[in-house]
């Protein structure tokens, strides 16, 4: 079961893959809402969640990239009189897409249709690696 | 530790993900929401660089059942080469491939034409929006477009030509706009034929000269009695001078009886009756910006970064000359052309190879214009630079609080022509701007007194028909014809040669004529100073054929002082000019390589002025044991890379002008917000030698050595040029010493002097690097102030004997995308005097198409 759960919470990535490669990356909020809703979860998957969010949004960026898009946000911070290159529109992009899965995750899960498992999640103490 | 109750969480993550859906959807300060900007499928992450791959592609367009076949041959050096068995199809590529690679510069430039740029960057551009709303471009332009009939040429390429600029914006997504259009938040609009005519106004408003100069020159003429007046800013300049056309040359033009025996150009025709200072100084602060003589910086958009080059035609100065049999000892007639101005990224310029039935041309255009502007054809080569002729009055308008909208002229009272506009502001409210029109002139100033502008671009002409017209022309006489026709403002010294052998030079179109009063300030609007007319086209200045074999101009002077009309006083210097007249009066057998080496001469024509009494003084004053004294006795006047002492000389003679004008400025109260540093009252160096005070310098120095105008007229001091040469040669000393250490190379020119291609948008992070420059604002391979921005912006030399071999380079590239390797890959070539086949005939690769008309048998 968890392994259906640990598949359905990473399915995040190719989905936030899409979605900011064909559509609107904020959709990534709802599809991590739906995530949530079927795998509940507790904080560390919301942490994952969030950071498979994240990767899908960054493989976009490079997949789509092929460097020009990380020269072209530098010119941008250049432009703006922002120092650091590109890793400022990086850091906000991370943040950004960190913030919309987790919160999103969360919010999901609220609603966990499973209330058994949520409980037993709820209880579960944090792997040890 | 546990997880929050559902509840909880439910509360919590619900306003985490509202606060973070929030932030990037509210636009931030000026940038646009950060769900946009960050986009990575259209934000900034998505960049677009239109492909530029040189090499050859076929088409077909089809349009109204007609199919037109297109072939598209792009070169390295940013030349696009278009060949079209239909005319239409030509120009429609055209336009699809101006968009292709410069959308951005074109949406800028029509929104500035417009009066829209407020609409984009905000309020800060709003004095220029108003300005361009006030001498009316919009509606100018649809005089013009009004004017043109459907069936004629010009409105069938310029109907194509928008049409392909629109086919190229409807392709594109807003993920594939350019990032500027990113960070403003901006999708362009299509465009319409009308638009390429407010262009085309831009284009002459900034090259019409006198431009704002008498309502800077008035005051002046208040301040300084006549005697004055006379000595400073002689109508005529003394001096060394070589016009355009010189009476020897053509004394038919100088037979009428002309104007000039009437005017007053010593005197103020109109007085301000409040406190002048005031007065005049309210009305110049305000005019600055609209003038050009200096640019504001946009605030508002990306903290201040993002602007607009306001005036991206202007001509601060250009070369251009042609020779004939006389000169090349042969019968070929050859071509030289460099207009100077704004070197950017990307260009003013786009390179050209136009083929469709009937022509075959090669050179550059603006964007925003079809066909080719400057270059050449199988026929006929040509060139331009600006003609320095004043084609703006100004007129103090009667008026009356009790009579609201309207003026007192000719002794009865009319009503101005009224236009009320709204004028769109980003983040803020639209601004509402009343136009006041009377019948000389749009009003430019309500107080302290109504100031109108005539302006010869104020009424509706056909530039544009002249550019498409020229493309085809067949010799001299045919574009003396077209010239004659179509093209009436901002007047420009038309050389040209053709495959015969004949040369010409044209400053052909609008002259205005008053019948008294002083134009070179401002003129009392009550109707009698008002224009009468043109000068009459055979009384226009024009050699054709002249005997002694060449033509030539570089914004000096256009005709002897004996010429009867009044045609202006705003010239350059004269140096470039005293430089080529030189060079070309004492050649022969001129070819390709020796136009070239005269395009890329680096040597100050001032020097031989200057630098024998210098060298006098200082002798005189005990001064010639030093080693920079010898340095300045053996030098030949060129302003190498490594020449040390050029450095020297160049602070010197700012110095030196300075020492002897600035007290004038002083005494007579001309601040920065009075016009100081505008053309009348030029005392810098750092851009150009521009303006009539540095040929009084030269004047005096040279024939007047001790005359009483080098006094100090603020302390009375007696001073002669030997004193104030001396005196300035050592604060320049002092003053290099500070700055670059003791003499070393550290002085060399090249480290002293460079050049940069600046952005076209005023965006610094998307200027180029700087590179050490030869030349300085005097050589003809001119490159003006300590980091120069503006030169030859495009330079052309062609054999019209073997017209396939002309050659010219622009600086920049293609692209106007910095990412793009075609943004500025032409900039040290240029820099490096290269120059480029304008027609790679040459290479197997070139389709034959564009060899038509040049080979037998080849068609479009």
């Amino acid at each position: 079961m968890r392994t259906v759960l640990r598949i359905i919470q990473l399915l995040q990535i190719p989905v936030a893959l899409l979605l900011s490669a064909f559509a609107d990356w904020m959709l990534i909020a709802v599809s991590a809402v739906v995530i949530g809703y079927f795998a509940g979860g507790n904080r560390r998957e919301s942490l994952l969640v969030g950071a498979y969010s994240t990767i899908g949004v960054i493989l976009t960026i490079v997949i789509s990239d092929q460097s020009i898009g990380f020269s072209q946000a530098a010119l941008f911070t250049e432009i703006a009189g922002i120092p650091g290159g590109y890793l400022l529109p990086l850091i906000l992009t991370v943040t950004l897409s960190f913030l919309l899965g987790l919160f999103a995750y969360l919010l999901g899960s609220s609603f966990y249709f499973g209330k058994k498992r949520e409980s037993e999640v709820e209880e579960v103490k944090e792997p040890v690696n | 530790m546990r997880f929050l109750p559902r509840k909880k969480r439910a509360l919590l993550s619900a306003v985490g993900l509202v606060v973070t859906v929030v932030i990037m959807v509210i636009p931030l300060g000026p940038l646009p929401p950060l769900s946009n900007l960050l986009s990575p499928s259209s934000g900034v992450w998505h960049a677009h660089v239109p492909q530029y791959a040189t090499g050859v592609q076929y088409l077909n367009l089809t349009q109204n059942g007609s199919t037109g076949s297109v072939v598209i041959y792009t070169e390295t050096d940013g030349f696009i080469g278009i060949a079209s068995d239909r005319n239409w199809s030509l120009y429609y590529e055209q336009g699809f491939q101006e968009a292709k690679y410069r959308l951005a510069q074109l949406e800028f430039l029509k929104l500035a034409s417009l009066g829209d740029l407020s609409s984009l960057v905000g309020k800060s551009a709003l004095s220029t929006d108003n300005f361009v709303r006030q001498i009316q471009d919009l509606q100018v332009a649809w005089q013009e477009y009004r004017g043109l009939p459907r069936n004629s040429y010009t409105y069938r390429a310029l109907s194509e030509f928008v049409m392909g600029i629109n086919s190229y914006i409807s392709s594109l997504n807003s993920a594939n706009y350019p990032l500027l259009f990113k960070l403003l938040d901006y999708t362009p609009t299509p465009w319409n034929v009308t638009d390429v005519f407010a262009v085309q106004q831009l284009f002459l408003w900034e090259n019409s000269a006198g431009g704002m100069d008498p309502i800077y020159f008035n005051y002046a003429l208040q301040k300084m009695n006549a005697t004055v007046v006379r000595a400073l800013y002689p109508a005529y300049p003394a001096g060394i001078q070589h016009p355009i056309v010189p009476y020897s040359l053509n004394p038919s033009v100088y037979s009428e009886k002309g104007n000039m025996g009437n005017l007053s150009l010593y005197t103020p025709s109109y007085n301000y009756t409040s406190n002048v200072t005031v007065s005049s100084s309210a009305i110049i602060g305000n005019y600055s910006k609209m003038s050009g003589e200096s640019i504001p910086a946009l605030g508002g958009p990306l903290v201040g970064a993002l602007n607009i080059n306001y005036f991206p035609f202007r001509d601060f100065g250009s070369n251009n000359w042609a020779v004939n049999g006389v000169r090349t000892c042969n019968s070929s007639a050859l071509i030289a052309n460099d207009p100077h101005l704004t070197t950017s990224v990307p260009s003013i310029w786009m390179g050209f190879q136009l083929v469709s039935p009937g022509q075959n041309v090669v050179g550059v255009t603006f964007p925003g214009f079809p066909g080719v502007i400057l270059g050449h054809n199988q026929d006929v080569g040509w060139g331009a630079t600006n003609g320095q002729v004043q084609q703006t009055y100004f007129y103090a308008e009667k008026t009356s609080a009790s009579r609201p909208y309207q003026y007192y002229m000719n002794g009865t009272w009319h009503h101005f022509q009224v236009t009320n506009e709204s004028v769109p502001v980003s983040g803020g409210n639209p601004e509402s701007l009343t136009v006041e029109r009377a019948a000389n002139g749009v009003v430019l100033y309500t107080s302290p007194a109504s100031i109108a502008m005539d302006w010869t671009g104020l009424y509706p002409t056909d530039e544009i028909q002249f550019f498409l017209m020229i493309d085809r022309v067949h010799t001299v006489n045919q574009f003396r014809q077209n010239l004659t026709q179509h093209f009436k403002v901002a007047i420009q010294n038309w050389a040209v040669a053709d495959s015969s052998g004949n040369i010409g030079i044209f400053p052909f179109g609008n002259y205005p004529v008053i019948e008294k009063g002083n134009p070179r300030g401002i003129l009392p609007g009550t109707g009698q100073y008002n224009w009468v007319g043109f000068i009459p086209q055979k009384y226009l200045p024009y050699l054709y054929n002249p005997s002694n074999g060449f033509v030539f101009s570089s914004n000096q002077i256009t005709v002897s002082s004996n010429y009867p009309y009044y045609v202006g006083w705003d010239y350059e210097s004269g140096f470039r000019a005293d430089e080529s007249y030189t060079v070309l009066n004492s050649s022969s057998h001129f070819d390709l390589t020796r136009m070239q080496q005269l395009q890329l001469n680096v040597h100050d024509f001032s020097t031989g002025v200057f630098v024998p009494p210098l060298l006098k003084s200082l002798r005189n004053a005990g001064l010639a044991g030093s080693s920079l004294y010898a340095n300045l006795a053996t030098w030949n006047g060129n302003f190498t890379l490594n020449s040390t002492v050029a450095s020297f000389y160049y602070s010197w003679l700012y110095q030196y002008l300075q020492d002897v004008f600035n007290p004038y400025m002083q005494k007579y109260g001309i601040n920065q917000s009075e016009g100081l540093h505008s053309h009348a009252f030029y005392v810098e160096l750092e851009s150009t030698y521009h303006g009539p005070l540095v040929e009084d310098l030269m004047n005096w120095t040279m024939n007047h050595p001790d005359t009483a105008w080098f006094n100090n007229p603020v302390t009375g001091a007696a001073r002669n040029a030997s004193t104030l040469m001396v005196q300035s040669f050592r604060e320049t000393w002092d003053y290099m010493n500070r700055t670059y250490g003791k003499l070393s190379s550290a002085w060399d020119w090249g480290n002293v002097h460079k050049r940069e291609l600046s952005s076209f948008f005023s965006v610094n992070a998307l200027n180029t690097t700087e590179l050490p420059s030869a030349g300085d604002s005097n050589t003809l391979d001119a490159s003006y102030g300590n980091v120069s921005n503006f030169g030859p912006s495009w330079r052309m030399t062609v054999n019209m004997s073997n017209p396939l071999a002309g050659m010219g380079i622009y600086p920049g590239g293609i692209s106007e995308n910095p990412l793009s390797q075609y943004y500025d890959n032409n900039f040290a070539p240029w820099n490096n005097g290269v120059y480029y086949l304008l027609i790679p005939y040459n290479l197997n690769t070139l389709p034959a198409q564009f060899l038509y008309l040049y080979r037998s048998g080849v068609t479009p």
